[in-house]
């Protein structure tokens, strides 16, 4: 009994604090009401002190406002500004920079090969030979470590093998499919083939023959301040890459090196060195008797002197 | 308060499922082309820029390949191409030298399709 007669009087209280509160809410909602019909609001300190008409006199304030620290403040506005301002400007030059020698190559191979799609003929579906991951084994087995390669098999004869110039610690090779399957190469024979490209790429024998005195003052510098500039010199590079590929190819000299070089490298290993000599017998042998190959030996002189080179000489033996 | 929480942690798992679902990754190469099948020599739905975001569909890739959705295409992209970070790309960084050269459409799509048939590879001193 007593239990319900608490419950009861919790409930009457509980109503009466309601009843209580939405009376005072509703004083309050109305006294606003009355407040915004009949009141106008009330005046600011500053309307206050200066009338309508009266220009407001900010030398008055002046002490207020330094002890409100709002010079500090606006100051320090204005510098942020004025640096994002000059961050901004920074931005806006550095979109102006012609790269440096460490990030051109990569970019001027890469448009060289897509600029010669139609004689390259990559842009095919090719069987999968595992070329890559063989040719990774083979160079860390002989000591050439931290190399990114790009292969790209070309389905054309005229252009065998050959490395591009790339960024650092990275090589391009292009492969002829037709080259591999008429000389019916193995993977280590590729590999060897793709290392004495490589051995040019690092001697600079084609960078030295692209790069121009013009163009090397121009990398890594900024033309913001020269509307006028023109990648035309950027291009002639491109043909430069055709002169040296379809053309030119190297001299004796420098195959002279590169095979002296090879010689040295595969000399601790003579199985590899003899499957060496043999690939250079196979490919003078195709030069000397597939006229698709006859440009071969223009671009890579001459076969039958490396094989010269790389026997031993009669104090060796 | 209660009802606050729950919103709170309601909203919180939505955008975590959300996340798991699909991950945003981005191109690394200078052009990279989305395939309509898991295949190199496959139809190229289309071809997008340096550090474009791709959203995965699926979050292991199979045989090297991502399921991805760019745009309105869904196709797939090589695994090798995408990064799950921001990328320094070479457009980027030579904005206004890229520009200059003025690549035509057709350009684009080879570059694309150029790092398709790329045979990539690093040697390394752990792998020995």
């Amino acid at each position: 009994m007593r239990f319900w007669f608490n419950r009861i009087l919790l409930f009457i209280s509980f109503l009466g604090a309601f009843a209580f509160y939405a009376q005072s809410n509703t004083n309050v909602r109305g006294l606003a009401n009355t407040d915004s019909k009949t009141k106008k609001p009330p005046e600011t300190v500053f309307q206050k002190q200066a009338p309508k008409d009266e220009v407001l006199n900010f030398d008055s304030i002046k002490e207020v406002i330094k002890n409100d620290n709002l010079s500090q403040h606006l100051s320090k506005t204005q510098k942020k500004k004025a640096e994002a301002k000059k961050k901004k400007e920074a931005g806006e030059v550095a979109r102006y920079i012609i790269p440096d020698e460490g990030s051109l190559y990569r970019f001027l191979s890469e448009l060289w090969i897509i600029k010669n799609v139609s004689i390259l003929k990559w842009d095919f579906k090719k069987p999968d030979y595992g070329i890559e991951i063989y040719f990774k084994d083979f160079l860390e087995k002989i000591g050439i470590l931290n190399l990114k390669f790009k292969i790209l098999l070309v389905n054309t004869p005229m252009v065998t093998h050959f490395a591009l110039p790339s960024n650092k610690s990275e090589a391009i090779f292009l492969l002829s499919l037709p080259f591999i399957r008429t000389l019916d190469l193995t993977k280590l024979e590729i590999s060897l083939l793709l290392l004495e490209d490589l051995l040019r790429i690092e001697a600079d024998y084609f960078k030295n023959h692209l790069v121009s005195k013009e163009v090397k003052a121009l990398l890594g510098t900024n033309f913001h301040n020269n509307p006028e500039f023109k990648v035309d010199p950027f291009l002639g590079i491109l043909k430069k890459y055709d002169d040296l590929i379809y053309e030119k190819g190297f001299s004796f000299k420098q195959q002279f090196t590169v095979t002296k070089k090879m010689d040295r490298i595969l000399k601790g290993n003579l199985s590899l060195w003899n499957r060496y000599y043999l690939l250079i017998q196979k490919i003078k042998d195709l030069s000397d008797t597939n006229y698709l190959y006859k440009h071969h030996v223009k671009i890579y002189p001459s076969p039958e002197l490396q094989l010269n080179w790389l026997k031993p000489t009669e104090e060796q033996k | 308060m209660t009802k606050r929480i729950f919103f709170i942690i309601s909203l919180t798992l939505f955008f975590s499922c959300e996340v798991l679902e699909a991950r945003v990754m981005r191109l690394k190469n200078i052009f990279g082309s989305v395939h309509k099948i898991a295949d190199e020599s496959s139809e190229v739905l289309t071809v997008i820029a340096c550090n474009h975001p791709v959203k995965l569909l699926n979050r292991k890739a199979e045989i090297g390949w991502h399921k991805v959705k760019v745009g309105k295409h869904t196709g797939f992209m090589h695994q090798r191409m995408l990064s799950r970070r921001k990328v320094s790309c070479f457009q980027d960084r030579y904005t206004k030298f890229f520009e200059k050269f003025n690549l035509k459409v057709e350009q684009t799509y080879f570059w694309g399709k150029l790092y398709d048939n790329y045979l990539v590879g690093k040697s390394e001193v752990s792998s020995r």
